[in-house]
Parts: C-alpha cells; structure tokens; sequence
C-alpha cells in the first residue's frame, strides 16, 4: 500500500555551504563536515594580539610543525558537540551508577586498610595531573589552527577535568565525604618522592610554547605510558590484590584512552605523512619527552606496579609510536 | 529608580512548574508571556526554593534542572542545594 | 580509612575540591613562567581564593544536562527539515535577519571559543580557568548548532552560503570582525571584561532575545530552537560575567580606574555593533515584535539601571556616552537601513523599503523622530523604485576607524548634522564616527591605526579588483543578482512567491498597497 503525502516538494538550490562544496563538492554535508571545516577566521585579522606582536590572531607559525591545510587532520570519532557531549553523557550515566552503587555498599571503605593506603597514595594524587592536562589541552585548543583540530583538544580538556574529578570522588569514597583523604593525596602530589617527576613533568609542560610540541609530550607521550600503567596494569594489580571492586571506578578512564589514542595517532600519521621535516621534528620533540616521562614514571611505578609493568608498557608504547611512523628511542 | 531582578524560561511544560512555585514563593514577582518565552521581574530579590518546586512537580528536583530551560536573568545569583537566588543588594 | 572527625562537605565545599583544589602551587617551574599574562594589564590580583564559583556544574553533569539538550535541539532540526520547515516561515524577507545572524555573528562565537580556551589557561585561579573553559566549549557548541540550523535554509535560499570567507572580507562583516578581534588580542582579563562582561551580561539579551523572540514571531522554528537553547548556556555566561567584574574590584582598588576604561570602551564598541541587531529588529522582521528604542529601553535601560546602581559600591560609574545611546536609540536603525539600501550591491542580504503598515508602525514606535527626519526619505526612495530607478549608492561608504560602521549616524544634539571626528597620529589624520569612538583609538592608537578597513582595502586594490562588481563577485563571493540587490524580484522572492502560489509582481516597488490600491 503506498500513502500519497502530498506536500510542497521543492528541490534545494543547492546541497551545502560554499566552503564544504570546494572541499567535497556539492553534495549533502555530514553534520560533522558542517561544524568544523572552515569556520575560522583566517585572514584580514584587524590587530596584533598585545600578547604576542609577533604573530597574528590565529597564526599557522605558532608551532614549527607545517601543514599546507590543517583540516587534514580529522576526528575518526567525528566529534562534533552534540556528537561528544551524547557520547559522555552515555559514559558518564555507567559511572554515576557505578560510583552510587560504591558508595551504596560502602565497597570502598570495606577494602583493607593497607589497600586503601595504596589506593590514597598511588591513584588518588592523579586528579592533579589531570588537572595538567587539562589546562594543557585547554591552551592547545586556544591556540592551534582549523576547526577539526581546535576542537578535540577543548574535548580532551573537558574530558580531563571530568576524570580529574571522578579520582577526586574516589578520594572522597575513602574519606566518607571530608575532604580528608584529598588533602592527603594532595600532599603526596606535592611532597612525595613517588610523584616528584611526574609532577616536574608537568610543570615543565605548562611551559612549552609550541602547541604541537605541547599536545605531543601531553597527549601522545605522557598520556601513552601514563594511563595504561595506571589503568590497566595498576588495575590488575589491585584485582590480583583483593581490590578489584576499584576498577568499576576507572572503567571511564580506561574506556576513554581507547577512544581518545585513535584521535590522537591519526593526528600524528597526518602530520608525518605530510613531510619529511614534520617527520624530523616530531622525532625530535619525541626523543627528548618520551625518555623524560619514562624517567618521571618510574618510583611511580616503582610503589605501585613494580617498574616490569613500566618496562612492558613503554615496550607496547613503542610498537604504537612505529605504527605512527616514529622511533622510540629504546630501540 | 527600582532595581528588577529576573528570570526568564522558554515557554515549556517543565517552565510551568517553575514560573508556578516561583510566584508561589515570591508574591511580588511579576510575570510577563512572551513569543515562546516567560519573563518574571521582581523588585530586588527573587527566590526559586527546590522545596516548592519538588511539591510541584510530585519528585525530587536537583536546582541544577532549571539550566535546561532558562533563557537568561538578570541580578547577582546566589545558588545552594535547596534554592536558587537573583538578588540586587543595593 | 583515618579518623572520620571531620563533617562531610556541604555542596559549595565539595565543588572547590572537585575544582580549584586539582590545582596545585608549582615548584618547579616559576609561576610567573606558567602563567606569564597575568600581569602585564596591570590588574591586581592579591587572593585567588576569593574568586566565587559563579555556577557549580561538574563535568558529569555537565554533560547529561548539555546531552539532553542537544538531543532536543536536533530532534526539532531533523522535523524542521523533514517538514521543509522554511515554507512556513512569515515571509521570505525574514531569510535576511538569518543571513546577517549567520555571517555577522556566528564567525564571532567560534572566536569566543579561542577566546575562551586561552584565557581558561592563563589564569592562576583555576576555579575562573575552569569557568572559561566550560564558557569554550558552550562557544564552540553555539556555532555549530547554528550553522547545523541554518544548514537547510541555505539549501533553498541565497546568500548563506559562504559565511566564513565573507566573514573575514564583506565590508560591513568588519563591523563585529574587529569587535572580536579588538577583544581576543588583548590580555586575559579585558578579554573577560570585554565578552563576559560588557557583552555577556550587559549587552546580550539585545542580540538573542530579540532575534529568538524574532524567529517565534515570523514561523522560525529551526532558529528559536537553537537560540533558545544556546541562551540557557548564556545564563552560566552572564552569570560568570558578573563574578569576573566584582572579583577584580574587590581584589584592589588600583583596579578600579582600568576597569572602568575597560567598561566604557567595550560598552560603546558593543552599542555600535547591535545597531546592526537594532536595524534587523526595525526593518528585517516581516512580523514585529518589539522596536529597538523598546529594546534598548528594557534591557540596557531597565536592566543596566539596576546593575550600575549594585556597581555603584565598588566606584564605578555607568558608562562614558550612555546618555548619547538615550538620544540614539531613536534614530540609529533608521540611519543605518537607509545605508544598507543604497549599499546593497555590496551585502549578502537583500533590502528593501517598508510597506505602509511596516512604516505605520515605524511611525507610531518612533513618534518623535521617524515622520520628522525618516519616512520622507523612505517614501521618496519609494517612488523611485516604483518609477524603475532603484536607488543604488556605487561608491564605498567612509567607515570609522574604530567600529568600521559607516559613519553616518548624526550629532545627539543636532539629527540634521552627520557626527564625524578626526584625530592627528603620528602626523596621520584619523576619522571616527563619534566622541565614543575617538575616545577609544586615543586609548590605544598603535591598536586601531593597524585596523583592516574594508573600503581602504578595496580602494588600495588589494581586494581582487578596482570596481565594486569585481570586488563583490571575486573578493566577497557574494553572487551578483542572487545574493544581492533588492529583495523585491529577487530569486528568493521568486521562489517563495512560487511556493505560496503567489503571482510575481509585473514590476519591481516596494511591497505597498497604496501603489495597488492606485
């Protein structure tokens, strides 16, 4: 049976806007298309920025690395607002349940008191790296070029304060909601010799000028020997060690870096593809950060992993950085 | 010259509940219909409490909701688990 | 764990931990290395502590709450365009307030998004950092809502169809071009009182609301949907603005006088730049909803009164010039409407003259100054046309150095007199359209006098070509006889007069019924 719907059928003048029509001719637009290809500014920019005469509002030459078009590089997620913000929201619904059913059951304070040290020395102190990272990809986001780049990294910003915020409620979970163990955590984070060259690291990071240099010793490098010693080795060792209950609190994270590692290296294979310079320079920035966080990670691991852990990971983080086209420098 | 504090909603069924419990609340409010829109205007000081809403709408409401469906206000905001102030305090 | 002496934190306490106590005072590096721009504005900062959390909106709600609306707002675009929504619009006219939205103000948001993405680091209180950077991405969610809504008027209409490149070209676009740029090169906290601030709080209800209530007035779902909803996000945005300007009072007294610099300057750059709202609210909206004096009266008069007087406490006064936008308010969107009449060669919107009612109501909203000093204007550029002679300006209008409007606006004591003020720099002669505005490049001339002036542009032939038809096809990409021109016989006007089985009129005239009834 067919139903005749009559309507006014008018047929488009044309399928997209202008810019997407030079990019991918005139046909219908995804939504991801729509929102992040050429919606910046790029020239005719009325004043030098007082805070850096030397380049303009947005500015290619901010970073070394050089491409003739910054929107080769994409999101494999295709991550547009709605797109993102729906994602989490279905991510953090599982969490809220898990974190509720947690503190329901009082899982938490229920764990040896050994293992809640380890839990409040070791794990809880993360949320401040978090917090580098966010402001690190918050900055990224400021200052990169294109609308497909811009854009993930005020994701990842959002996305790092949301978990440097769920280790807090973890802190939270173990001192029944004073604030007590995350003052301790945050003298750890300070004082401890264990988090002394995580937290330079960071530090050193907050400095870094260039953005693509910036988001590589945060994102890919940091990022890439960081979160799976913690979320997946240290995890095991807490499961092997009558803590399994911890890992429904860091399923986020550790679904995230699954997500957030494909963005990060087809952004890298993009840039290497583009020339053999980026390619140098990459390498370059590559062989004095990665050596650099192994170095910061290790009484880290050393107290909660065992260095072994630390030594696997950078070896599965070296056969990663040789599918993006790079060397680690262990070989 | 008076000082208004306000608040307005799109015109929705979860801004009924509000716009009611807030006139419930603050009897010199004043409320306005606009395209699509709700305005409420008070002299000085308008409060939303979380309690009123709650008996209201017959379920536990967090303050926070009202973001889904404000449109914009006007006054210093004052915000706590159990209400949500506009005020001017001269 | 530990002893358990210590009461459970109440909500506000909770919200600093899950914020501001992430952060940490460095050792390793020095803090004026990791944060080298908070210093250089000369605000005075003693206590980040004291920085009140304007919202208290962790990530984890913050993305069920943004979700649910998102998943709203799309479910309405979808219908919208599955119900070929643009045919039940008021009148194709209305199509022309969309153009100027999307090319003049949503390139501004994606730029607030930047904005806010470097100041969201450059401060040492991480409780405001962390504000900004909610206020980015919110930013980054406006343009793209806006051009996900726009997306299916530009498929039946002209003139939507490259508004990045315009952005950055389009004479007029350099209007709030310059704005955004004015605000994003200087340091981090002008910025906030710029766009937090000045913007946000005192000036925005006079862009979305009356645009939103616009769309509901004239059958725009699409678009009352996304303002709508991108307003319950302004909220957080205003109420961030107030924080931020008391914060920096409170923090020193030295902070006062740069403020208040601050305050009059992005108070009149942001009234120059909503004449273009004001003249959208007057003459682009086929169905009416308030006038721009009512406007200007509500929630800059009514609203900024009460606020000035909260601010009074801290030493500051209402902004330099604010009784010259109390005479203003009654002639400039006619002022600038007759402009863009005879400019419309060069727009990616169409113009058109008022039909009676629109002028009745013009008449009966401007009682003072529109049968005086406008209509007969208006009414002979009437017969004109009805006469076949359309009246097009072909010359370039001369732009002020500041807001880059046309200077065409007129003295507040005199409406028959033009407004025009000049200053010598550096043996150069600069023109301004208003004290305002003069003020402003005295302030900062090594700023202005680097402003990308449109008109100089074109006349310097650094713009694809010497005459206007080259400059306006190549330069603009604005497509001649579709885009431009009168709104009356235009391609737009075709179609919907085709859709509404409507006969084309023999000859293009202002739509009035008077030349009908004659």
């Amino acid at each position: 049976m067919s139903v005749e719907i009559k309507t006014n059928t008018v047929e488009p003048i044309r399928q997209t806007f202008s810019n997407l029509q030079r990019r991918f001719g005139d046909k219908p637009a995804s939504r991801y298309q729509e929102a992040s290809f050429d919606i910046e500014a790029v020239t005719n920019f009325h004043y030098r920025p007082l805070w850096d005469p030397q380049h303009e509002l947005h500015d290619p030459t901010r970073t070394a690395i050089r491409m003739a078009d910054w929107h080769k590089v994409t999101d494999p997620r295709q991550f547009y607002y709605g797109a993102y913000v729906q994602t989490r929201a279905r991510m953090q619904e599982a969490t809220e349940h898990a974190y509720g059913f947690c503190e329901k059951r009082e899982l938490l304070s229920r764990l040896p008191a050994e293992l809640q040290a380890k839990l409040l020395r070791c794990l809880v102190p993360l949320r401040h790296a978090e917090l580098g990272a966010n402001m690190n990809n918050s900055s990224i986001a400021g200052d990169s070029i294109a609308g497909t780049v811009t854009q993930m990294h005020i994701y990842q910003a959002m996305d790092r304060l949301g978990m440097g915020q769920y280790l807090s409620r973890i802190g939270l979970l173990l001192d029944g909601g004073t604030g007590e163990a995350l003052d301790q955590a945050k003298a750890y984070w300070l004082d401890d010799p264990i988090w002394q060259g995580l937290r330079r690291y960071v530090e050193d990071s907050f400095v870094i000028r260039d953005w693509f240099e910036l988001g590589l010793a945060q994102n890919l490098v940091l990022d890439g020997l960081l979160q799976p010693l913690m979320y997946q080795r240290f995890d095991q060792w807490l499961t092997e060690n009558g803590g399994s209950d911890v890992a429904m609190l860091t399923e986020f994270m550790r679904d995230w870096y699954g997500e957030s590692t494909r963005w990060v290296d087809a952004m890298f294979k993009t840039v290497l593809a583009e020339s053999e310079a980026n390619r140098e320079q990459v390498q370059a920035w590559l062989e004095v950060w990665e050596p650099r966080a192994y170095e910061a990670l290790l009484p880290l691991a050393e107290e909660a992993t065992g260095i072994a852990a630390l030594d696997e990971v950078r070896s599965a983080f070296a056969t990663r950085l040789q599918k993006i086209g790079l060397k680690s420098r262990e070989e | 010259m008076s000082s208004l504090v306000y608040i307005a909603f799109q015109d929705n069924d979860a801004a009924r509940y509000l716009v009611e419990s807030i006139i419930q609340d603050n009897p010199h409010a004043v409320v306005q219909h606009h395209p699509a829109m709700i305005r409420i205007e008070a002299e000085k000081r308008l409060e939303i409490r979380r309690e009123t809403v709650e008996e209201n709408l017959g379920r536990a409401w967090d303050v926070q909701e009202m973001l889904l469906d404000v449109i914009t206000i006007g006054g210093n905001v004052d915000e706590d688990d159990d209400r949500f102030v506009l005020e001017w305090k001269n | 764990m530990a002893t358990h002496n210590k009461k459970r934190l109440n909500l506000k306490d909770k919200y600093r931990y899950l914020t501001r106590d992430l952060a940490w005072e460095t050792t390793y590096q020095k803090k004026e290395d990791v944060f080298p721009l908070e210093h250089f504005e000369g605000i005075k900062i003693t206590d980040w502590d004291k920085w009140e959390d304007p919202f208290r909106l962790t990530m984890d709600s913050y993305w069920k709450y943004q979700a649910e609306k998102e998943k709203k707002l799309y479910a309405i675009f979808d219908a919208f365009a599955q119900n070929n929504g643009h045919q039940n619009i008021s009148d194709a006219r209305y199509v022309n307030a969309l153009k100027l939205f999307l090319t003049g103000v949503s390139p501004l948001e994606y730029q607030a998004f930047q904005g806010f993405s470097r100041v969201g680091r450059q401060f040492s209180g991480a409780g405001a950092r962390v504000a900004c950077q909610m206020q980015a991405i919110d930013e980054l969610r406006h343009v793209q809502t806006q051009l996900h809504a726009m997306s299916h008027y530009n498929k039946h209409f002209n003139g939507l169809h490259d508004f990045s490149h315009m952005y950055d070209r389009v004479w007029f676009l350099s209007v709030p071009k310059s704005f955004m740029d004015d605000a994003r090169t200087a340091g981090p906290f002008e910025f906030l009182t710029a766009i937090s601030f000045s913007f946000e709080y005192v000036l925005t209800n006079l862009l979305f609301v009356p645009f939103m209530s616009g769309a509901a007035y004239n059958g725009d779902m699409a678009t009352v949907t996304f303002g709508f909803s991108a307003q319950s996000d302004e909220a957080r945005h205003m109420t961030l603005g107030l924080e931020v300007i008391k914060f920096m009072l409170e923090q020193h007294e030295d902070n006062v006088p740069i403020i208040q610099r601050w305050i009059d300057k992005w108070f009149w750059r942001g009234y120059r730049l909503l004449t273009l709202v004001g003249m959208m609210m007057d003459y682009m909206l086929p169905n009416k909803v308030m006038s721009w004096a009512e406007a200007w009266e509500v929630y800059y008069e009514q609203a900024g009164g009460a606020l000035f007087k909260d601010l009074e406490r801290y030493g500051i006064r209402p902004p330099k010039y604010v009784e010259q936008t109390t005479i203003g308010k009654e002639h400039i969107t006619h002022q600038v409407w007759a402009t863009f009449y005879q400019y419309s060669k060069a727009t990616n919107f169409h113009t058109w003259i008022p039909g009676d009612e629109e002028l009745n109501w013009l008449s009966e909203k401007y009682p003072n100054t529109f049968d005086k000093y406008y209509r007969p204007r208006f009414e002979f550029w009437r017969e004109q046309q009805a006469k076949g002679e359309r009246f097009y300006n072909d010359t370039l209008p001369h732009l002020c150095q500041v807001c880059q409007v046309p200077a065409i606006f007129t003295e507040p004591d005199d409406p028959t007199k033009l407004s025009h003020r000049s200053h010598v720099h550096e043996g150069e002669r600069y023109h301004f359209c208003s004290d305002g505005c003069c003020d402003i490049f005295k302030n900062e001339p090594v700023k202005y006098i680097q402003a990308w002036l449109p008109v100089h542009q074109i006349y310097q032939g650094n713009c694809e070509g010497g005459d206007l038809e080259t400059v306006v096809q190549k330069y603009f990409h604005i497509n001649i006889g579709q885009d431009n021109l009168e709104y009356v016989g235009s391609p737009d006007h075709q179609r919907w007069l085709a859709w509404k089985k409507l006969e084309t009129p023999s000859q293009p005239a202002g739509s009035n019924k008077e030349h009908d009834a004659a």
